[in-house]
């Protein structure tokens, strides 16, 4: 087990320089650069060549050659790329190119509502597309499996973002059932909760659907068929333990989402979160928000996925670690 | 979904004769299929200019509601709502096949050179998948759209439709690699490939002429899912106002409309969404009745008895 968990954990690693380089290359990548951004446009060159020195960008990209050759492997180093590292690293996002405040302060206001909606949703939908999961499992061939089905593909096919405004039109603005748009916490909170666990059940339902057939098909369910196990405790107990690996699989790569799973909800419906915080990052083309979004996702990712891979390893004696 | 049992090695590729089994005309798949068809008529009418290009252009009053004259009311400008629509298909289209399609090819390059060369080829690439699937995906496509706008690439200025395109296929063919090189592998050690390399048939020859064709069965299958999705995608970017300003979109509609509703003006946010549902609802059927009628790994038919 611990050797596992070594090479588990050293698995990261190469992924882990791969998302530094992909960040890196996007901030680098971009075409109007950092300096003359902050420097408008009326800066002077002398201008934009102090701006570049201040923040670093005259240095060399990744490994200053001439200086390792010569020996001086300390300042050979002093590159762009190892900077944005030890930048991410510390969670010193830079600052915002619209806001002109640090990144990590507006990331620090928009986390608390952000995660008042995605909580909910992401513990809610995994309930909920559990429990029909295995209602489809369980009338598996059936003429209701079939309508489960269909429901789960109308379901994937409606764009998210129109449903989203038709139910503020019609349950908020027309009937008046819910807050049409604002932070008012609590009860503003209900609509767009049940709209971000609806709006992506039908792929999850589908998913949790094969997992349990999967499992209902191995031996074993037919040995606890043959002692007489039956009905529900079928289904609960007997599918559902060796079901977890792949469920956890499939769920905890998914915290990410906590962060970045109600952008356009919070648009929508005028919430205070991170998401409304990206939307006017790519409005206004600001790309240190867009960097720092993306390397704290790929970092939550990679958290959920070596867990979830943890877990499983811990849980299922089906997995050798060998 | 099959009704013989499962087979273990798919040697001679896929069973084609179902594929004209399962979209016969008058099941449901069938009437689906004519549904994509008539979506990529109109697009292709939009392309033309048909009835009319010119979207951009004062028809009515503001605001005005469905009428035989505006048939799907005008929006805040006096634009005919029906016309953009109609036109919208066009970047629908164009957007969600083109990416697939680019997806499609870059993932099954990458996907059959390491499941062909194996050893640091394989390596790579799988670095490469891992990384970028440890990006949500409409972070990524976020990142990648911002990046290409305004940048000019083997002269198309990047705005609009040739960014989304190209951040959806560049984001997109990860998960083709995986199912191309996962297949690949396979054929790798069948009696016909290794016998195709002893007679001294190239590399490329036999990508060519032997793998290629054991693949077609997934490359459609893969090509049907990307366009269900990035019909999706398509929508998201274009509200978050990175689509085209100089089409009309579904996406854009969507956005437009978000601020209309507090009017009462419901005809925009309808009309978007429904010319989105139904063409969504199509894709999604008939690439799920393609991938019952030709992927070998849908879930094997055996029931347990209770």
């Amino acid at each position: 087990m611990k050797r596992f968990l070594i090479r588990r954990l050293l698995a990261v690693v190469p992924v882990l320089f791969g998302v530094l380089l992909l960040t890196f290359a996007l901030s680098r990548l971009l075409p109007d650069d950092f300096a003359s951004r902050l420097g408008g446009d009326y800066a002077s060159q002398e201008m934009l060549a102090d701006l570049r020195w201040a923040h670093g960008l005259d240095k060399p990209l990744f490994v200053a050659w001439d200086r390792l050759l010569s020996g001086n492997i300390a300042a050979a180093f002093d590159s762009q790329f190892i900077g944005h590292c030890r930048r991410l690293f510390t969670l010193d996002f830079g600052r915002s190119w619209s806001a002109l405040r640090p990144v990590s302060h507006l990331l620090r206001e928009g986390v608390g509502p952000s995660l008042a909606i995605t909580v909910p949703v992401l513990l809610g939908s995994a309930a909920v597309s559990l429990l029909l999961g295995m209602l489809a499992a369980f009338v598996w061939r059936t003429r209701w499996d079939r309508w489960l089905l269909g429901a789960c593909t109308l379901n994937m096919s409606i764009p998210g973002v129109a449903l989203m405004l038709a139910a503020q039109y019609f349950v908020a603005f027309e009937w008046g059932w819910a807050p049409v748009h604002g932070w008012a916490g609590g009860r503003g909170l209900v609509l767009p909760v049940l709209l971000g666990i609806f709006i992506g059940l039908g792929a999850d339902v589908r998913f949790c659907r094969v997992v349990l057939l999967k499992e209902l098909h191995e031996d074993f369910m037919r040995t606890a068929l043959a002692k007489g196990v039956g009905g529900w405790r079928l289904y609960a107990v007997h599918a559902l333990r060796p079901a977890i690996g792949p469920l956890l699989a499939h769920w905890l790569p998914r915290l990410p989402l906590l962060l970045t799973g109600s952008l356009f909800l919070e648009r929508i419906f005028g919430i205070p979160g991170l998401g409304g915080m990206m939307v006017d990052a790519i409005s206004a083309r600001d790309f240190p928000v867009v960097n720092a979004m993306t390397f704290i996702a790929a970092v939550l990712h990679l958290f959920g996925q070596t867990l979830a891979d943890i877990i499983s390893a811990r849980f299922d004696p089906r997995i050798r670690l060998s | 979904m099959t009704t013989e049992p499962h087979s273990e090695v798919i040697v001679h590729g896929p069973d084609w004769s179902r594929l004209r089994q399962v979209f016969r005309l008058r099941g449901w798949p069938g009437i689906m299929l004519l549904m994509v068809l008539a979506y990529f008529i109109v697009a292709l009418l939009g392309t033309i200019g048909w009835p009319q290009d010119d979207w951009n252009r004062r028809t009515g009053p503001s605001f005005a509601p469905p009428s035989w004259e505006h048939w799907f009311g005008t929006d805040r400008l006096g634009r005919s709502v029906a016309l953009k629509t109609w036109l919208g298909a066009r970047l629908s289209v164009i957007v969600s096949c083109g990416g697939a399609a680019l997806a499609v090819g870059i993932g099954l390059l990458l996907g059959m050179l390491a499941g062909w060369r194996r050893g640091w080829a394989d390596a790579v690439v799988i670095w490469l998948c891992t990384t970028l699937s440890t990006v949500p995906r409409l972070l990524l496509l976020i990142a990648f759209s911002l990046l290409l706008r305004g940048q000019t690439i083997f002269g198309v200025p990047m705005h609009g439709a040739p960014s989304m395109l190209l951040a959806l296929g560049l984001t997109g063919w990860v998960g083709v690699c995986q199912v191309v090189r996962a297949e690949m592998l396979k054929l790798g050690s069948l009696n016909f490939i290794v016998a195709a390399r002893a007679l001294g048939a190239g590399s490329f020859d036999i990508a060519r002429r032997h793998a290629l064709p054991q693949l077609t069965h997934l490359i459609l299958v893969e090509f049907g899912l990307r366009v269900a999705g990035f019909i999706g995608a398509e929508v998201s970017l274009s509200f978050l106002g990175l689509g085209p300003v100089d089409q009309p979109s579904w996406g854009t509609m969507l956005e437009e409309a978000r601020l209309e509703i507090a009017q009462h003006v419901w005809w925009q946010m309808t009309a978007a969404f429904t010319a989105v549902l139904l063409f969504s609802i199509a894709v999604h059927e008939v690439s799920d009745a393609l991938r019952d009628a030709l992927d070998p790994r849908t879930v094997p038919d055996v029931r347990p008895k209770r």
